[in-house]
């Protein structure tokens, strides 16, 4: 580096009083380090968590609700069938139980178990499916052949439609899928709850394949995955859609609870009938639950500015904790340095030069530390990540925005640069002549 | 400068009502015992302390007026080149960087005729082989000289020199000294410590500090 240039000195002085400053340079790095990481952890987790949330919720049929009773009771029901506004009912049995269609072993060679949920219906262009927290309708189009209709229901039709992640797992396309018969064992689950009758086997034909949901897109991804990676166990689950009365001919003392996918004409008229279900105190009364994607999103949205104002606080506070402790480091430091100041200043530096210069060294620290921070939450987010879609299965996309990287980074740089600066301004203030003879 | 006072605890004054004068290009030979006040004399001459009372004139600004940070700041910078009793370089920077230090606070750009300079001085001192060191590895005597050539580099007005010769030999105590002589020559008004009466310099006014006061002597 030729020396003949100011900015080139300036650096390098910076440079070589940040290294010889030693126990300054580890304490405020790891302090830095440290915070920069939780903040930056902290935001992209719970922005990632929410987006993911959202992006479930954004494919929910928007004028559709959902009337979840967890007993079958035909009293609260009427609440809604009264309500003429409404274009379709979606009713969906859903099976607590399992059923094994097969062991399934011609992927790779490898043996795949897989379960189904068996889903009764009344119409199909909206399907139920499991997000982890309840069932949620998703609006559905036909990929191929058709869906249930009300012959199928009134001719209790053994006939199933099932999604395109399942036909392309099974049969290879949606096209090979139609016509072909799938079996279901209804063996385990039902051996305990069923004492009046053996498991009974019955074969469904497929008569359609529905476009994928989100969540089905999201599955498909992993299982391949799980897959391809040659674990021992694999066992997905899948959605099959058969029609209501089938299930109520085929599985008689099925222990079931019941869905109701009410679609209405536009979502006004979902929201209109929302709202009518709840009572002046907010709760929702006669049914267990009911959404709808706007009141998921507000509560989602509610959630996340809840927990932004809890990150926030928190990381205040730690600021302040930090500050403190990177106030007495840096004195600390700046005591050993008072000479220094002092011979700079003998040579022309004015007061604000010696804080500008700390507070550049600070920076060079803090902006360090800072950057390592963020990358390390950028590391460990991903393999949270990672554990959370392999090993708990959940529904979780990174999400990092450039906030998540720049607020830490800022907070960071800020916290030092202005803590750091105190001490800074004390060093500055000391008379040359008592400075150059400072012990 | 005249009726300079310095007291440091408001009884006992270290300078009294001292006055002095020196003109471009003269050099200022001060010798005086331990303890009476050379270095006092030398910090409110080289602004780095202020006297307790008195005028001071520097090239036309009068430094006892107005408190002027800003402006003592630039002059310390600019025109005036210091050299410590104990050296003061910053242990952790190259001798380079010690010596280049002067620029970092001032607008004069860094030519390769500066570069040319430092490399011309540290022959002169025998230093050229220590310039990228680190200044903490340096003997007494090669510090002393590292800090010559950085009240030097400048080229200011002023250079302010305590006890330069302190740490060195013979001959390298005669190289500073003509040094000293050259720079004088070329406008430049020196001021010098030393305890050595011998000092080679014949053009040199001499002063002796006693009781706060300078007197020449002749
Ligand atoms: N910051 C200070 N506070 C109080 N007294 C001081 C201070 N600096 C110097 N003195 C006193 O002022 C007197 C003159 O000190 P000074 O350093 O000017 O002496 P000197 O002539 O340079 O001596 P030497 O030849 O040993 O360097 C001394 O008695 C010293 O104790
Ligand atoms: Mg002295």
């Amino acid at each position: 580096m030729k020396s003949n240039n100011r900015f080139v000195l300036y650096i390098r002085n910076i440079f070589v009083m940040t290294k010889s400053s030693k126990i300054r340079f580890i304490l405020t790095f790891i302090g830095i380090l440290f915070s920069v990481f939780g903040f930056a952890f902290a935001l992209i987790i719970s922005d990632s968590y929410f987006e993911s949330r959202r992006d479930i919720y954004s494919s929910f049929a928007s004028n559709s609700l959902l009337i979840s009773s967890n007993q079958p009771s035909e009293d609260k029901i009427n609440l809604f069938l009264e309500n003429k506004n409404y274009s379709s009912v979606f009713i969906d049995v859903i099976s607590k139980n399992y059923y094994f269609i097969d062991s399934f072993d011609s992927i790779n060679g490898q043996s795949v178990s897989i379960t189904t949920t068996l889903h009764g219906v009344e119409t199909t262009e909206v399907v139920s499916q499991y997000d982890g927290m309840h069932y949620m309708p998703f609006l559905s189009s036909i990929k191929n052949g058709r869906g249930i209709n009300w012959g199928d229901i009134q001719s209790k039709e053994k006939t199933v439609m099932i999604d395109e992640y399942t036909a392309e797992l099974l049969y290879g396309s949606i096209k090979d899928a139609i016509g072909q018969s799938i079996v279901i064992d209804g063996g385990r689950g039902l051996v305990s709850e069923q004492t009046s009758s053996s498991p009974q086997k019955h074969s469904f034909i497929i008569s359609g394949v529905c476009e994928n949901s989100k969540l089905t897109e999201h599955n498909r991804v992993e299982n391949r995955k799980k897959i391809k990676k040659g674990s021992d166990n694999v066992i997905i689950n899948i959605d099959l859609y058969c029609p209501i009365s089938t299930i109520f001919d085929l599985y008689p003392d099925l222990d079931y609870y019941r869905n109701y996918i009410v679609t209405f004409g536009s979502q006004n008229e979902a929201n209109d009938f929302y709202n009518k279900t709840i009572d002046t105190n907010g709760n929702q009364y006669g049914i267990s639950y009911i959404v709808s994607k706007d009141s998921l999103m507000a509560d989602i949205t509610l959630q996340m500015k809840e927990t932004k104002r809890i990150i926030v606080l928190g990381i205040l506070l730690l600021s302040f904790i930090f500050g403190i402790s990177i106030i007495s480091v840096v004195f600390f430091a700046t005591k050993e340095r008072i000479p220094e100041i002092g011979i700079r200043k003998a040579f022309g530096a004015e007061k604000l030069d010696i804080v500008f210069q700390i507070f550049c060294e600070m920076l060079l620290i803090s902006g360090l530390a800072s950057i390592i921070g963020v990358f390390a939450a950028l590391y460990f987010s991903k393999l949270l990540e990672y554990y959370l879609i392999n090993e708990l299965c959940i529904y979780f996309v990174l999400n990092i925005t450039a906030g998540d990287i720049v607020t830490p980074i800022f907070v960071g740089v800020l916290q030092s640069a202005i803590f750091g600066m105190i001490p800074g301004i004390y060093g500055a203030s000391i008379p040359i002549t008592d400075a150059l003879k400072f012990e | 400068m005249s009726g300079i006072s310095k007291t440091y605890d408001g009884n006992k004054f270290v300078l009294n009502d001292l006055s002095f004068s020196l003109c471009l290009g003269e050099i200022a030979i001060i010798m005086g015992p331990s303890g009476s006040g050379k270095s006092t004399f030398l910090n409110i001459l080289g602004l780095l302390d202020k006297a307790s009372s008195g005028k001071y004139l520097f090239n036309g600004n009068d430094l006892c007026e107005k408190r002027n940070k800003k402006l003592y700041s630039f002059i310390r910078g600019e025109k005036i080149g210091f050299v410590f009793q104990s050296y003061y370089l910053i242990e952790t920077l190259t001798v380079r960087d010690n010596i280049m230090m002067p620029f970092l606070y001032s607008d004069t750009k860094i030519t390769d005729e500066i570069e040319d300079h430092i490399s011309e001085y540290a022959q002169l001192f025998g230093v050229t082989e220590l310039l990228d060191k680190k200044a903490s590895l340096l003997s007494g005597g090669e510090r002393q000289r590292v800090a010559i050539i950085r009240a030097m580099i400048k080229k200011p007005c002023l250079v302010i020199a305590d006890e330069p010769t302190g740490n060195l030999d013979e001959k390298n105590g005669e190289t500073v000294i003509n040094a000293f002589r050259k720079i004088a020559g070329a406008g430049t008004a020196v001021v010098i410590v030393t305890h050595n009466s011998g000092i080679n310099c014949p053009e040199g006014k001499r002063f002796q500090l006693c009781e706060g006061k300078l007197h020449e002597i002749k």
